[in-house]
């Protein structure tokens, strides 16, 4: 459809804009209403400032940025390990393997914090397996790894590394293996072909994947509300507890307008990345 | 291939190595989810007592409904998402660079901000007159049109991006009006795009936790916050069931969007009406 | 064409720079290559040429490490290379798309071998100076591949793989994506910098049988995973060895004839063999191939053909009676088309004859020596 020309066009240009303006800009603009909104009316800088400059603020902003990045480091070390094999051990399987993780990418993330509980949980698969053969003499810790920052990392890996997969396949499959031929015949090993020409060549794909990865991270909230891990608090879970748990709006409104602006400039940093991936 | 590695026990090796790390890593976690979703007990290492008893609860009560609620939430949102992000790409493609930057910017920006966030947001700004929708199922619907609708803006982006050249002008220079050439030619072209986004979009809507758990309204619990509850309350067998059910609907639906489009039926349809 | 090789190999005393012993590539029962024996001396300019899927890229990519055979040995020197990995070999690659490292500028695309070496900086940079200089590519050292034209990313290519100093250097296609004034440059090109380099030896691969006259001291001609002919340009064009060579190699006309039992006189004093083609005998030279006696193939070059527009005229050499059933100026040339009973034959003649309309009565005469018979197989 080409829009109508004349005095419709507008119009029909605006409609979808409109909608979404009430459904998204306008809940957003309210947010932020919200968390500038002093608590004996106007708006100022009082309940933000008070939140920002509190502990537990602190704490989770910590603790978001420090998931995120491990779990996104994982998922591109794994992630790339993963594709290279994919790509130059079982070539065959490649195309099963991409419909497989597009198949993953339609997966709730809170599912796999579900199926991780089943699997490391305090009464799990792994620590019964561990009980049932060495005895509750070898016991280990009572508490499992699982509902604490590692167990968060593990859950966050299992989902995230197919989103970093995914353009390291396609740029696995753009590239030339000429290239690679050429490289080998120059004198260089396997390894040094890996280092020298195919991972600079990965670069744009490693940052759009790394950088999606690493905003999906920040923003993850499914994984861990269904773990229950209590000593973990991000910033999304924040919200949540301020939100759902104390009706604190206003603080939630100002954790939240926090959380995304860094979402926003992470996202930011993904769009250009993409608009230099090649294609 | 051999163009690295050259050593066939090398190779091999490898693969061996990544298909272990594939399998505890991904493929052990969906097999726990459905073992656990037929165990009867599970303190020893393999589950024990299998039952169907979960499974058949998970169709009962409460959680038929959460299963009821969500699949209806995933086809009206993604529906009307569609709608949306359609419109908004056909109605963008021919504004001045600025406009589409702008338009670009609202339609893609629920991807990148926490969904939780999206949740307060929503629940903020419909508590307040003069959208009164706190508390109503419509607001459920509203939250996942927002988070889905950037996906099908998306693809229809780059369905109308890939549209062969002078196809539309031309079904105008035949004579066909504008809705005409909508409907028997964008559209259609359009067609794998949207498919695409239809699927994407469903299967996020069935799967969306972060947001719905902060605005849904008690008599209308979807599959996700349902199972959340379950395991928070101890039920995890209970949980596993419904989150089987959940997956299998969603994939279900994923399998008859992708069956009705294939392009040997497709083929297949043409051969019949040629006859 | 090049009568006198243009870079003379040094004498064949020493071992072969490369030689390929039986060498066989089999996918199931479908052998890419059969039993191949290639020997390339130092310095030596070897061209194989052949139709696609007739096996010489599989042969060079064998040679080059990166087929694996099923049979046979691939020695380099004195060295058994058959199991050596790609990057063991030492041999300079250069592939039809360039290939060329896009993240890397040209002077690091050219010091890559040498850095995998991990030779001092200083040697690095004067060997890179060298054969960027050599290529007429000094001005472009920090240029992106990206940046360059076609024939200017092959002239890099080219350099990245001399930079290594092979003994050998394979070349495969290298200028199929180039268009033609460009590629005759490039041939020129190439043979300027191997009487540069006297030592190396050059395998190329190419379908295209004007490139491989232009270059090869030697042609290898491949088909169906078998070498069916190998020797100098001159020699495959002249002398065809079987149909096949004859007809990929410059498109001769190819008559069926029986050989004649010879009366001991004067031709066939001098070598030559009668044979019988529609009532009329012929007289032609008999390649090693062919047999003594019965059915054969007469093989003479369009070229070597002319016409006669008198159908009584008696000429010296050969003749055979003939209708025109076309004929077309071609510019330089003109081509016609005589049917001269059990099969037709091309004719060109220069361009300034006049041009026989079709239907007429003709004589196609050719020398003896301008004739060879082949085996028909």
């Amino acid at each position: 459809m080409r829009a109508p020309r004349g005095l419709w066009r507008p119009v029909v240009i605006a409609v979808p804009f409109a909608v979404l303006g009430v459904v998204f800009l306008y809940p957003l603009a309210l947010l932020a209403a919200e968390a500038f909104a002093n608590p004996g009316g106007g708006y100022g800088l009082g309940t933000f400032a008070a939140i920002l400059a509190g502990p537990a603020f602190h704490d989770a902003l910590l603790a978001t940025l420090r998931i995120a990045l491990t779990a996104t480091a994982v998922c591109l070390l794994l992630g790339s390990a993963l594709a290279l094999l994919v790509r130059f051990v079982a070539f065959r399987g490649a195309r099963t393997l991409a419909r497989m993780v597009d198949v993953y990418l339609a997966f709730p993330s809170f599912l796999v914090a579900l199926s991780l509980t089943f699997l490391y949980g305090n009464s799990g698969f792994v620590r019964s397996l561990w009980l049932s053969t060495f005895g509750f003499a070898a016991a280990p810790a009572a508490r499992s790894f699982l509902y604490g920052f590692w167990g968060v990392v593990l859950a966050e890996v299992t989902y995230y590394t197919p989103f970093v997969m995914r353009p390291l396949l396609a740029a696995l499959e753009v590239i030339d293996r000429s290239q690679l031929e050429v490289a080998s015949s120059l004198g260089e090993r396997p390894w040094g072909v890996l280092r020298r020409v195919l991972i600079p060549e990965l670069v744009p794909a490693l940052i759009a994947g790394g950088s999606l990865c690493l905003l999906l991270t920040m923003n993850e909230f499914g994984i861990i509300l269904v773990m229950g891990v209590k000593n973990v608090i991000t910033l999304p879970m924040m919200i949540y507890g301020k939100a759902i748990d104390e009706f604190d709006y206003p603080a939630a409104s100002a954790v939240a307008i926090c959380n995304v602006a860094l979402s926003l400039a992470l996202y930011f940093a993904y769009r250009q990345a993409l608009e230099r991936m090649p294609q | 291939m051999s163009e690295l590695i050259h050593s066939r026990s090398t190779r091999w090796l490898l693969a061996g190595a990544g298909l272990i790390v594939t399998a505890v890593l991904f493929g052990l976690p969906l097999l726990t989810l459905v073992l656990a979703s037929i165990a009867g007990e599970w303190t020893r290492a393999l589950p024990t007592h299998p039952t169907l008893a979960h499974l058949r609860a998970a169709l009962g009560g409460a959680q038929r409904a959460a299963l009821w609620h969500s699949l209806a939430t995933g086809v009206g949102a993604t529906l009307a998402a569609l709608v949306l992000g359609v419109w908004g790409a056909l109605a963008s493609r021919d504004a001045p660079r600025l406009v589409r930057r702008g338009v670009d910017a609202v339609f893609l920006l629920p991807v990148a901000i926490p969904s939780v966030s999206i949740g307060l947001a929503l629940l903020v700004a419909f508590s307040h007159p003069p959208l009164l929708l706190n508390g109503t199922v419509a607001l459920v619907g509203v939250t996942h049109v927002v988070l889905i609708t950037a996906y099908a803006y998306a693809s229809a982006q780059a369905g109308i991006a890939r549209l062969p050249a002078g196809v539309e002008e031309m079904a105008g220079s035949l004579g066909a009006t504008p809705s005409r050439v909508l409907v028997r030619v964008t559209l259609p072209l359009l067609l794998p795009q949207l498919r695409a986004a239809a699927a994407l979009g469903f299967a996020l809507s069935m799967g969306e936790l972060g947001a719905t758990i902060m605005i849904y309204p008690p008599g209308w619990v979807t599959a996700p916050v349902e199972v959340f509850s379950l395991t928070d309350r101890g039920s995890l067998f209970a949980g596993a069931a419904l989150s089987v059910w959940l997956l299998a609907t969603t994939f279900g639906a994923l399998w008859l969007l992708d069956r009705r489009g294939s392009p040997r039926r497709t083929a297949l349809a043409r051969r019949r009406s040629d006859a | 064409m090049n009568e006198t090789p243009w870079a003379t190999p040094r004498d064949g005393l020493e071992s072969p720079q490369i030689r390929v012993q039986a060498l066989s590539v089999r996918y199931g029962d479908h052998a890419v290559l059969d039993r191949i024996d290639l020997s390339v001396a130092a310095g030596e300019v070897v061209v194989l040429l052949g139709a696609s899927g007739s096996g010489k890229t599989t042969l060079l990519r064998a040679i080059a490490g990166f087929t694996a055979p099923t049979g046979g040995r691939i020695a380099l020197g004195a060295t058994d290379v058959t199991r050596a990995p790609p990057y063991a070999r030492g041999l300079g690659l250069v592939v039809q798309n360039y290939a060329l490292f896009p993240h890397l500028r040209v002077a690091d695309n050219v010091a890559f071998g040498l850095r995998a070496r991990k030779l001092p900086r200083a040697q690095i940079e004067r060997t890179v100076a060298r054969f960027l200089e050599m290529t007429g590519m000094a001005a472009y050292a920090q240029r992106y591949p990206r940046e360059l034209s076609g024939g200017q990313q092959q002239r890099v290519a080219i350099a990245r793989a001399l930079a290594i100093e092979p003994p050998a250097l394979l070349l495969d296609e290298p200028l199929s994506a180039l268009d033609a004034p460009l590629r005759a440059e490039m041939l020129e090109e190439l043979r300027r910098l191997h009487a540069q380099l006297p030592n190396t030896a050059i395998v190329y691969v190419t379908h295209d049988q004007t490139e491989a006259i232009a270059i090869g001291h030697r042609i290898v001609l491949l088909h169906q995973g078998r070498i069916v002919a190998d020797g100098a340009p001159r020699h495959l064009h002249d002398a065809p060895p079987n149909r096949y060579t004859a007809e990929f190699f410059g498109q001769a006309n190819l008559l069926p004839a029986r050989i004649l039992d010879t009366p001991p006189g004067a031709d066939g004093a001098r070598g030559y063999v009668a044979v019988r083609i529609a009532d009329r005998t012929i007289w032609a030279r008999r390649s090693a191939d062919a047999p003594a006696s019965g059915e054969v193939l007469l093989c003479v070059r369009p070229h070597d053909l002319r016409l006669d527009a008198d159908p009584a005229a008696v000429s010296e050499g050969n003749r055979l009676d003939g209708v025109v059933r076309s004929s077309q100026w071609l510019g330089a040339s003109q081509r016609a088309v005589v049917d001269i009973g059990p099969a037709t034959v091309r004719v060109d003649r220069p361009a300034s004859a006049p041009l026989p309309a079709a239907g007429a009565r003709v004589q196609v005469t050719f020398a003896a020596e301008r004739a060879v018979l082949l085996a028909d197989r």
